[in-house]
């Protein structure tokens, strides 16, 4: 409960504080913009040649990049202005040692104390996208279809925290390791379906740097009906990785702080 | 658990790490490649004491001496090698939530982190929800505050757009706000100018008189030392080397007082001359030999004015730092 209340604290101060800076909204929203804009283009184009790609028809892949967009923005939002060059920030510059010190769960406020509120933008756009898609869409998404596709978001939200942990992470045995720049080029891959990739990388998206999670899977979901076991292992998916950032993060700590026990 | 009569207790206190070692040149750093060599560096070794609450104790050594790890395991960021740590019958680095609550450890260095653009206010409020500070107390303790910091004109400010000396007292304030009980200050006057360290210092000595709250300060500025803390722990190496009331430490560095002298005679002959200037003498004479040297000054001289001082601190510790304690 009173994590919550500081989120939402953190929330609204960061807002109130970005609103004061128009240029800045103005830039956002333009960037939010050409960003989603050149990639629906492509498919747009694509999709002026083909009726379908690797199987997915074009309202398919209007609500995949809509769903990419909700997370990415979701990330962007919550996770990215806390967990983003955390060898530096985080530790080369002593914010740990200030949320150490602080009545809180430290993993809480090292990655979701802050945020920056004007990249709603995204998730807003990316809501924009999703109801287009489903508008052009042959047959609309039944209920169970809409549940699940919302389980499968939640599911890929939390595993995108787990993977950004877990990236962090790395900093306590590695404090020179900066993968930032690696993570954010790997995460563009989400924006396609899985299917559209050879089989190797298809694997690695959906088993080891699950990406299909963020995308591929809830879209399909939502499109071609729920099923039961694709839902489950998202769900173990997001509290196996929660489980697992706790852990590292539990681990990184006791190395950080010098704990021999 | 058997209240102690101390805030803080320290026991044989040691924290070791490994650092990774290796000879200059381009073969030496391969060669660390496949082997790679640690030394062992002991940061504390074997540092003990106590203090008492309501104590402000000044902790003083080099740079390096161990004084910030001391602070760090004191407030539970770091976790020790060996040794026992009671800080308010908790153990530290178990960094309970209620244990948190009770204690600060602001850093001259950094005094304020967490996001540069929010204002002081919203900063304030923030700590008030992280700490659970109940709305009047808050307010109660933002006006006391206000008053001590003068803070009413920082309050609309951005962190950011602070000087150093206002970000010191924002950081205080920020610290101050959950009423802590027991207070690590590290450095909390450096880099600033006379004004705003005179300022700093004359609000920790009000805020101990109202909270009787307990207080260990390390600084380089004697002038830190000398005004708010009637004990001195001297750390040097990793290793306690003094611990005790400043001016027996000053006593057993400095065998010698000065005699202040405004006389238009020569005193010469009494002692050693450290300074003269318009009839003014500074002579420095053995501390046994005050009394004496003192009075045949007086007979044998005309006198217009004449004081005895102790050597100025910053001396005398230069001293100790340099050559140890005997």
């Amino acid at each position: 409960m009173k994590l919550l209340r500081l989120l939402a604290a953190g929330f609204s101060m960061s807002l109130r504080r970005s609103v004061a800076f128009r240029v800045n909204l103005v830039f956002d929203v333009l960037l939010a913009f050409t960003g989603l804009g050149t990639a629906i283009a492509a498919v747009l184009i694509v999709f002026t040649r083909a009726d379908t790609l690797a199987g997915w028809s074009k309202a398919e892949f209007l609500v995949l990049i809509g769903t990419y967009q909700l997370i990415t923005g979701l990330r962007t939002t919550f996770i990215d202005p806390n967990l983003s060059w955390f060898p530096e920030t985080g530790i080369r510059e002593g914010k740990l040692d200030g949320y150490l010190l602080q009545p809180a769960p430290s993993l809480f406020l090292s990655s979701l104390s802050l945020s920056s509120p004007l990249q709603l933008i995204q998730v807003v756009l990316g809501v924009g996208v999703l109801a287009w898609g489903i508008g052009v869409a042959d047959r609309s998404p039944g209920a169970a279809g809409v549940m699940s596709w919302l389980v499968l978001v939640v599911a890929g939200t939390v595993v995108t925290w787990a993977l950004s942990v877990l990236l962090a992470c790395l900093a306590f045995w590695a404090p020179k390791l900066q993968l930032d720049v690696f993570y954010h080029s790997a995460w563009q891959l989400g924006r396609y379906p899985t299917d559209v990739f050879a089989r190797p990388l298809r694997i690695l998206l959906t088993y080891v740097f699950p990406m299909a999670l963020i995308a591929s899977v809830p879209s399909t979901a939502l499109l071609r009906g729920p099923q039961f076991g694709v839902l489950l292992a998202g769900v173990a998916a997001a509290a196996g990785a929660a489980a697992l950032a706790a852990l590292a993060w539990r681990a990184g700590l006791r190395r950080y702080t010098g704990a021999t026990s | 658990m058997v209240a102690t009569m101390s805030a803080v207790e320290v026991e044989n206190l040691s924290m070791s790490y490994k650092a990774p070692v290796r000879k200059s040149g381009l073969r030496a750093a391969f060669g660390s490649l496949v082997r790679r060599e640690y030394k062992t560096v002991q940061a504390l070794d074997e540092v003990s004491f106590t203090i008492a609450p309501g104590e402000v104790a000044g902790f003083i050594g080099p740079n390096g001496a161990g004084k910030t790890t001391t602070m760090k395991i004191l407030s539970g960021i770091l976790h020790p090698t060996s040794g026992a740590v009671q800080v308010l019958d908790t153990v530290p680095w178990q960094r309970r939530s209620a244990f948190l609550k009770r204690i600060a450890f602001v850093r001259g260095s950094q005094p304020v982190g967490g996001s540069q653009e929010l204002t002081v206010m919203d900063s304030l409020e923030y700590q008030r929800l992280l700490y659970d500070v109940p709305r009047p107390t808050f307010r109660r303790t933002l006006a006391d505050l206000e008053a001590l910091l003068e803070l009413d004109p920082l309050l609309e400010r951005q962190l950011r757009a602070l000087s150093l000396g206002e970000r010191m007292r924002v950081g205080l304030a920020m610290a101050l706000i959950y009423r802590p009980e027991v207070l690590f200050l590290d450095e909390p006057t450096i880099g600033l100018d006379v004004t705003a360290a005179g300022q700093i210092r004359e609000f920790v000595r009000e805020y101990v008189e109202q909270t009787g709250a307990t207080v260990l300060l390390t600084s380089h500025y004697m002038a830190d030392v000398e005004s708010l803390c009637p004990r001195l722990i001297l750390i040097d190496k990793g290793k306690v080397q003094y611990d005790g009331p400043l001016a027996e430490l000053s006593a057993r560095l400095s065998p010698y007082k000065l005699i202040r002298i405004s006389t238009q005679g020569d005193p010469s002959p009494f002692g050693e001359v450290v300074d003269k200037a318009d009839g003014q003498w500074v002579l420095r004479v053995p501390r046994d030999e005050v009394a004496g040297t003192t009075g045949r000054l007086l007979q044998a001289l005309e006198v217009v004015d004449l004081a005895v001082e102790e050597p100025p601190l910053e001396k005398v510790i230069d001293q100790a730092y340099r050559e140890g304690l005997r």
